[in-house]
């Protein structure tokens, strides 16, 4: 059963059965007033009329015998009744009765009550009676069928109202039920439409209420769920992009390797053909190699932990011209390294920083770099042949490469760069004008 | 001798693909780069097949592919990229074949072999001074007309289409005789045997594998 039915059953059952009860009350109690009137009007009128009769009664002569008693009272009675059209009196002595214009036989005993009587009803109030020696009975009757039907037409009538009123109040809260309720309908849409995989359905509830509180809730979860699903969507279409690239930077060298192998397998090769042939293969499989190197340092970097430490700049600069120097002059490249301060980080990853964007100037054909060391930051500037605006904001993905000529490298380098740095909540700077060189600088 | 234009930018594969084609007697000619091929087909260059990688510099494949089609050149897309809708713009866009990285060259080669049946097929095929017609099925050494059974025939078509490649007797008996041949692998040695004495070709025998033609 849905909760609105269920609160319009239950509220109206109990609306019903209390609005019943007050209304029965009402009208019980106007009706029992008007009964009460009514007899005491009878009693009234009995015990005036009684009194009368005691009153004459009592000025007549006390030796008068029992029937001559009768008879006066009789009399007495006849001549103090009113003639009045629907008002009847009835004077009884023991099983005897005197007078009785009433159409019907009266019962006995005294008290009052109203009665009905073949469509009529009438009022009755009856008294015993004494006079002289003999206990009569007095009895008044009217005919208050007129007031009775009054009353009753008016008691239907406040029924009838009360009945449209308990109408009007059902409906009323019907409409209020349907009006509070809605918000919880909208809530309900709105989850339904998020279990159907419409993450972007907002609810537009305005109330100031508890409801309205709730669907302020429930848009926060679903913008919550739409931004973590976002979140894992687009985390999930760049793990294929790397894995398509992964697979592309595989391949070539693969096809390379099974193709000279089934060569030197299968046919016969000159020397010269062999030695170009294991040429390749050696330089295929090398490649293999840095790259898996390349991808174990990124994956490894994913999960590292930073071994800071205090780094004197100008051991640092040694150390690292130690290494590079070599390297530059094997190229023919000029190398100057300054130093100034010191800085904290992990020396080992900054080292391959520094390496990588070495080799990215040396790739970039420069003849001059310059590596600075200062306790802010590393700065790698060359004169190589830069960086095309339009690549400069992808070289840091995995896999890109802005020369897609050349294929000495993997696109690794600077997203390593880029982890190291945010591994030392820092910033990895690129700038560069195209023909010009690079100045690439990691801020710590 | 049938010319095969490949379009491969990585070295390594470059001279793989070409010392294969030598391998398998075809002329083969490379380019570095989409620009390089365009100014060789511009210059008025006409080849069998092209075999052409798509990821290259200057002009990527799918740009050539006009090119090879304006002058009714097939085109076979060598690429590293296997995934559906690069097959499908490559396919639909004209080319014979699309064979994605990394791929085994007995198929590459069956594959192009497949192709230039269809849109070029030799006349004849020379090896040494042994001349095969294609076309008449008829096999002559120094001039002279030599009588050829049928599967002799067709054992002399695998050899001088694999020149300097061992084959296995079971491959030689699938390409020949079929798979549903009964008979046992020598049947492929008695018909090499009969090869040699009718063309005198140096069809030498490779120890566990098969044999090799040399030339």
């Amino acid at each position: 059963m849905k909760l609105k039915a269920k609160l319009l059953l239950g509220g109206c059952g109990i609306f019903i059965a209390a609005f019943a009860l007050c209304a029965g009350l009402l009208l019980w109690g106007s009706v029992s007033g008007v009964n009460a009137a009514l007899m005491d009007s009878a009693d009234a009128e009995r015990e005036m009329l009684q009194s009368h009769l005691q009153s004459s009664f009592a000025s007549a002569d006390e030796e008068l015998s029992l029937l001559a008693q009768r008879s006066r009272a009789a009399y007495i009675f006849r001549n103090l009744s009113p003639r009045e059209e629907d008002a009847w009196y009835v004077l009884s002595c023991g099983s005897d009765v005197i007078q009785n214009n009433f159409g019907f036989a009266i019962l006995e005993g005294s008290g009052s009550s109203i009665i009905s009587i073949a469509d009529e009803w009438y009022s009755i109030s009856c008294a015993d009676c004494e006079l002289g020696a003999q206990v009569y009975a007095v009895g008044v009757v009217r005919r208050v069928t007129g007031t009775i039907t009054t009353l009753w037409q008016r008691v239907l009538l406040s029924a009838a109202g009360c009945l449209i009123l308990l109408f009007c109040a059902i409906f009323a809260i019907g409409i209020l039920l349907r009006r509070t309720l809605r918000p919880i309908e909208a809530l309900q849409e709105g989850a339904r439409a998020i279990a159907d995989g419409d993450y972007g359905k907002r609810l537009s509830v305005q109330t100031r209420d508890e409801l309205g509180a709730l669907s302020e809730s429930f848009n926060a979860m679903a913008a919550a769920v739409q931004t973590h699903l976002e979140r894992v969507e687009t985390t999930a279409r760049e793990q294929a992009l790397l894995l398509r690239a992964l697979a592309h930077e595989i391949r070539t060298p693969v096809t390379a390797i099974s193709g000279y192998a089934h060569a030197l397998r299968h046919a016969r090769l000159s020397e010269e053909e062999q030695q170009e042939a294991a040429e390749f293969l050696e330089r295929e499989s090398l490649r293999l190699e840095r790259l898996t190197t390349k991808l174990t340092e990124l994956i490894t970097l994913e999960k590292a932990t930073l071994h800071s430490e205090m780094i004197a700049a100008e051991t640092f600069a040694l150390e690292l011209s130690q290494l590079l120097t070599p390297l530059a002059e094997q190229r023919g490249i000029l190398l100057d390294v300054t130093a100034q301060g010191e800085l904290t980080g992990d020396k080992d990853l900054l080292v391959s920083v520094l390496i990588n964007l070495f080799d990215n100037a040396c790739k970039a054909g420069a003849k001059e770099i310059h590596i600075s060391i200062a306790p802010d930051a590393l700065t790698v500037t060359d004169n190589g042949k830069g960086i095309p605006a339009a690549a400069l904001p992808h070289v840091t993905q995995v896999f890109y490469q802005a020369d897609t000529a050349r294929h000495e490298g993997f696109g690794l380098g600077l997203a390593l760069c880029q982890r190291i740095a945010a591994l030392h909540n820092g910033a990895l700077c690129i700038e560069s004008t195209e023909g010009q060189g690079t100045t690439v600088q990691l801020k710590i | 001798m049938q010319r095969i234009f490949v379009v491969e930018d990585q070295e390594s594969i470059r001279k793989m693909l070409l010392l294969h084609l030598r391998l398998a007697g075809y002329e083969g000619t490379a380019a570095e780069d989409g620009g390089e091929a365009q100014q060789r087909l511009n210059a008025g260059e006409q080849f069998d097949l092209a075999l052409v990688d798509v990821m290259l510099p200057v002009l990527d494949g799918f740009g050539l592919l006009p090119l090879f089609r304006e002058r009714g050149i097939p085109v076979i897309f060598l690429t590293a990229r296997g995934d559906l809708e690069a097959k499908l713009e490559g396919l639909t866009g004209g080319a014979e074949d699309y064979i994605v990285k990394p791929f085994e060259m007995a198929e590459l080669l069956v594959r192009m072999e497949k192709v230039l049946l269809r849109t070029a097929p030799a006349q004849q095929i020379c090896v040494g001074d042994v001349v095969i017609d294609l076309v008449a099925r008829t096999v002559s050494v120094s001039g002279m007309l030599q009588d050829l059974r049928p599967m002799e025939f067709d054992l002399l078509l695998i050899f001088v289409r694999n020149r300097n490649v061992a084959l296995s007797r079971d491959r030689l008996l699938n390409e020949v005789w079929g798979l549903s041949y009964e008979g046992g692998t020598r049947t492929v040695d008695v018909h090499v045997a009969q090869l040699r004495k009718k063309t005198g070709l140096d069809i030498i025998s490779v120890p566990k594998i098969g044999y090799r033609l040399e030339v």
